[in-house]
């Protein structure tokens, strides 16, 4: 058996296939608009590059099914990571179908919009820049030995010295009892869980004076200590992996501020086709929004014939079974909304999107007036239609477009299926003219 | 590998102490019983492992990009993650391990007995070849294709393009039988000159007018082609060409395309023993390095702390994981088979036998017995799994039906007049010898389905899932053997992959070729089918069909056929079926009442 050094370098082979990899990546990452046409919205921009992954034939995912193990029934849910084999630890040969994703950050993903769509967007607000050292809040594995995490270390020095104890003590008690030799001490430590080794019950045994100082167990006088005792505590030992370092939080203050305010019908006639597009046209935004953006918030409200704020998850998820009353998120707006983000220091984006139905009257009557009362850089409204079929009170999208005619502030698309979406992203961002 | 370079930042002594700890071990597996192959370590760095890993544990491998893509991925993992790579060992004669230059010399330990245990299972398990010549060989095929990209005649992108597509049907081997040699160049046929078919094929006319004046040509060699064929690139081998996009038609191979499949398909051979023994070898080394390590006191006192978190790491990843499953039913095994040979001593003591054994016999003062009578200088004695601390109630358990089994072949029933005699006659190494004897014969699928029970399960917790197509999500199909089992065996079977033949190389009496899905319940990702059609399109040179079952979400199945010609794919739906269903088995473990 002998122990060398591995010869020659190999990295000139591996650099090689890496920079292969890269460049086929590179090219051949799905293009934005059909990752938005086919790609998965979540909260993370993971655009599934095409080519690295190979096809072969496989089972149906949700077909194959799997084992876990645990107290189960049937029919108890199952958080399946839908992972293929557990851990490859260094086993040579194992290759499945790999998914590699290229992950892009929100700026990336906004100046691929910018490309691919020919966007050309100017931020407003204030240029405010402050970096300041907050609290030492932050851990790290290295630093000045004046910012050691002394708690830390001794805690996990003592959990330790605590799980490794025993009591040698009571254990060489157990050994003077006539008749308890090395094996019953043994068999009866592990039976009553007391954590020591055999060859150390042997060294122990050796330094018994009497062996037959009890007749029995029962005799001991001793009481057995589950803890370590006091004194020993001046004896812990301490590991460098428990070291840790308090650091400086970095804070930073915004550039520009922007709130986005999303807004969806979820009434009942918004079914899951419709909900899908509405997901498709608005995550691109609320990404490519934080990509221009320092600090941008997110307001979410979901309305039928009232309105009520949600979270993101919920946006594109819910649906309830009432009617329609469009205005009454712009008055959630106006009441709730506002004064939390003041049109001086805020850019403020009002996008909402239905299947351009609402109550007679109510859009002019009340939608259209208080999108001019509320101040914003974009009001936009996107109608979502599939297969192109319209009903007599789907009007919203005709209306904006009549009284909003020539007023860059207030964009209006319509999509009726994915083939539409990233036009209607267009004429949401674009801004053409000065504003 | 040439020889060693010395890295000034690790130290002799290092070196020395990680000699003397691989000698050692070494020596103690074959104590235990192992016979391990001999073994090189080498000391790497971070980087290094990764490399290695990437390229399947040897240094040099073909150029492709999947390379570097594995190698990313390791190092991404490695550092939000952690994923450390403990061991990394190929199956070779010598084979190499390599260890990591930043492990503990805990760490380091645990990794050499984990890698003895791989050796000894490589140089024992059938379905392993004695002298394989691995790295040779690899490097041999490196420096081949390298070549081939090299080429100023060859394009490189075509090159790159060949080995993607037949890395698509990379497990289209038939992995349970040796390899078999394709010789394309029948000396006695090139005699016999032109087929008839091949004399129809090359005048110029349309196949339409061919079929109607010449109508059906019988090919001599269709009569070989009786049987489908597992081995789809041994396939392609003998019958398949390349698409020529000028000319539109199909042409024989390049000679480097046909090196290239035959390279890749050698390469198949070799790596399908590792995947078809993987819960078998991992449950292997996992079990042997717990023995060696924890038991036999190589871990001194703060270092079990250290060996037990590095443990727990790895065998609790998600997912299957063939190290914990294959360990415990090694253990099980161990255990079983001890149970068995006690049962089988006491059995034969006067006054016992199946019907009052769990009454009449005192298992408490027999574990007594047990542990006075074993030796702990004699290493099966002193790591007795029935003594183990976990499976001190497991001698009792013995089911009554195996009792009764064991004692109906039983002569002399009533060798020993005590249970104190019989016990002195009990072999502390049965299990370890039954160990021994089952990783020299089986495979993951034979290991599965024999040694699986309902007793493993249940003491272990295992369930199979399903999708529910009602409440859409994955839940609990069944807590019962037969459940767990289908599903266990569905993910190592074929590597977890559905198994795909050939089927017929003149489909549609037009050279077409025809692919059937071994269907056994469960349906294929066709999305990817696809795919992979259009890419054995190219190795095929001429339209290639795939015959198939699919499955809708309320369970009602519909063969189809799935066609691509080179320009589009096209889905024709097909009763006949009865080629592709294999009859006995359905994977599919959903209740009735999700459908």
């Amino acid at each position: 058996m002998d122990v060398q050094y591995i010869a020659q370098r190999m990295s000139r082979r591996i650099n090689r296939d890496v920079k292969r990899f890269r460049e086929i990546g590179e090219n051949s990452r799905m293009d934005l608009e059909e990752f938005i046409k086919h790609g998965q919205m979540g909260n993370d921009i993971k655009i599934p590059i095409k080519i690295v992954d190979l096809p072969e034939f496989e089972y149906d995912q949700r077909n194959k099914g799997g084992i876990g193990q645990g107290d189960a029934e049937q029919g108890d849910p199952v958080d399946a990571d839908n992972g293929e084999e557990g851990d490859e630890e260094g086993e040579p040969g194992e290759e499945g179908g790999q998914h590699e994703y290229y992950e892009m950050d929100p700026e990336e993903f906004a100046q691929e919009l910018d490309d691919e769509l020919g966007l050309d967007f100017e931020e407003k607000g204030q240029k405010v820049v402050e970096t300041s050292e907050g609290d030492f809040n932050e851990t790290r594995r290295a630093g000045p030995d004046s910012t050691l995490d002394t708690d830390h270390l001794f805690k996990q020095a003592i959990k330790r010295h605590v799980a490794m104890f025993a009591d040698t003590e009571y254990i060489k008690e157990m050994l003077s009892v006539r008749g308890y030799g090395v094996e019953k001490v043994w068999d009866w430590s592990r039976k009553n869980g007391i954590n020591v080794s055999k060859s150390q019950i042997e060294e122990l045994a050796d330094e018994v004076d009497n062996p037959t100082k009890y007749d029995s167990p029962d005799d001991i006088e001793k009481t057995l200590r589950r803890r370590p005792p006091r004194s020993s505590y001046s004896n812990l030992k301490f590991r460098s992996d428990d070291e840790r370092y308090r650091a400086p939080e970095t804070v930073k203050e915004p550039q520009h501020n922007a709130v986005v305010i999303n807004i969806r019908d979820v009434s009942g006639s918004m079914r899951q086709n419709k909900r899908e597009l509405v997901e498709r046209v608005f995550t691109p935004m609320d990404w490519y929004l934080q990509g221009k953006y320092d600090n941008v918030e997110f307001v979410y409200i979901a309305h039928d014939a009232q309105a009520w704020r949600v979270d993101r998850e919920e946006f594109f998820g819910i649906r309830s079974g009432g009617g329609t009353k469009v205005s009454s998120a712009y008055e959630l707006i106006t009441q709730e909304v506002l004064s939390d983000y003041p049109w001086q220091s805020w850019n403020r984006f009002v996008f909402a999107s239905g299947d351009g139905e609402n109550t007679a009257n109510d859009t002019e009557d009340n939608v259209i007036p208080m999108m001019r009362d509320i101040k914003a850089n974009r009001h936009g409204y996107v109608e979502v239609q599939p297969n192109g079929g319209r009903s007599r009170r789907a009007n919203i999208a005709d209306e904006l477009e009549k009284e909003f005619s020539g007023e860059d502030t207030y964009r209006v698309a319509r999509v009726g299926n994915k083939n539409d979406v990233m036009d209607a992203i267009r004429v949401m961002l674009d801004t053409t003219d000065q504003d | 590998m040439t020889g060693p370079l010395r890295d000034p930042n690790v130290d002799e002594s290092t070196i020395e102490k990680l000699d003397e700890a691989a000698d050692e071990l070494n020596e103690l597996a074959e104590d235990l019983g192992l016979s391990p192959n001999s073994v090189n370590y080498w000391l790497v760095n971070h980087d290094e492992i990764n490399q290695l890993a990437a390229y399947d544990g040897f240094q040099t491998r073909y150029p492709h990009w999947k390379w570097g893509m594995k190698y990313v991925e390791r190092k991404k993992k490695d550092a939000y993650f952690g994923g450390k790579i403990f061991e990394l060992v190929n199956h070779d004669e010598p084979s190499s391990a390599f260890l990591q230059e930043s492990n503990s010399l805990q760490e380091q330990k645990s990794v050499i007995a984990h890698v003895e245990a791989h050796a000894d299972f490589f140089a024992n398990n059938k379905f392993f070849p004695d002298d394989p010549d691995a790295a040779a060989m690899l490097e041999r095929h490196a420096r081949i294709i390298e070549s081939y990209y090299e080429d100023p005649s060859i394009e490189y992108e075509e090159v790159e393009e060949w080995i993607d597509a037949i890395l698509c049907l990379e497990n289209t081997i038939d992995e349970l039988s040796p390899m078999e040699d394709v010789n394309n160049s029948n000396p006695d046929e090139d005699n016999k000159g032109p087929s008839a078919r091949e004399k129809v094929d090359s005048l110029d006319i349309s196949e339409d007018v061919k079929r109607q004046v010449f109508g059906e040509i019988e090919d001599e060699e269709e009569e070989d082609m009786a049987e489908e064929e597992t081995d789809v690139l041994a396939f392609l081998l003998k019958h398949g060409k390349q698409f020529n996009e000028e000319s539109e038609r199909a042409v024989e191979y390049e000679d480097w395309q046909r090196t290239i499949l035959e390279i890749l398909r050698r390469e198949a051979y070799y790596f399908a023993a590792q995947k078809m023994t993987k819960i078998m070898n991992e449950g292997w080394a996992a079990f042997w390095e717990s023995v060696m390590m924890t038991n036999e006191g190589y871990a001194e006192a703060d270092e079990i702390i250290d060996y037990a978190d590095k443990q727990s790491m790895v065998l609790n990843a998600p997912g299957l994981n063939p190290y914990k499953i294959g360990k415990e039913l090694w253990e099980y095994i161990e255990n079983r088979r001890n149970r068995r040979e006690v049962a089988d001593k006491l059995l034969r003591v006067k006054g016992i036998d199946w019907r009052n054994y769990h009454n009449d016999v005192d298992f408490t003062d027999v574990m007594e017995k047990l542990e006075e009578n074993a030796d702990d200088s004699v290493l099966c004695e002193k790591h007795y799994s029935l003594l183990r601390r976990q499976n001190l109630g497991f001698l009792e358990t013995i089911p009554q039906d195996e009792l009764q089994r064991i004692d109906r072949y039983m002569f002399e029933k009533d060798r020993y007049d005590t249970v104190e005699e019989a016990l002195q006659d009990v072999d502390y190494e049965a299990g370890w010898k039954r160990m021994r004897e089952i990783r020299e014969t089986h495979n993951d699928i034979t290991f599965i389905d024999a040694f699986l029970t309902e007793e493993f399960i249940d003491k272990e917790e295992y369930f199979a899932y399903e999708f529910n197509p009602q409440n859409e999500q994955f839940e609990v199909s069944g807590v019962d053997l037969d459940s767990v089992k289908q599903k266990l065996l569905l993910q190592i079977t074929n590597g977890g992959k559905p198994t795909i033949q050939a089927s017929d190389k003149n489909y549609n009496n037009a050279g077409e070729l025809l692919l059937k899905h071994q269907y056994n319940g469960i349906p294929l990702d066709m999305k990817q089918s696809e795919e992979v059609l259009k890419r054995v399109f190219n190795l095929w040179g001429r339209p290639v069909n795939l015959k198939t079952i699919d499955k809708d979400a309320e369970g009602n199945e519909q063969g189809i056929i799935l066609r691509y010609d080179g320009e589009s794919i096209e889905e024709e739906e097909t009763d006949d079926v009865e080629d592709i269903r294999a009859d006995q088995i359905d994977y599919d473990t959903k209740p009735e009442d999700w459908l």
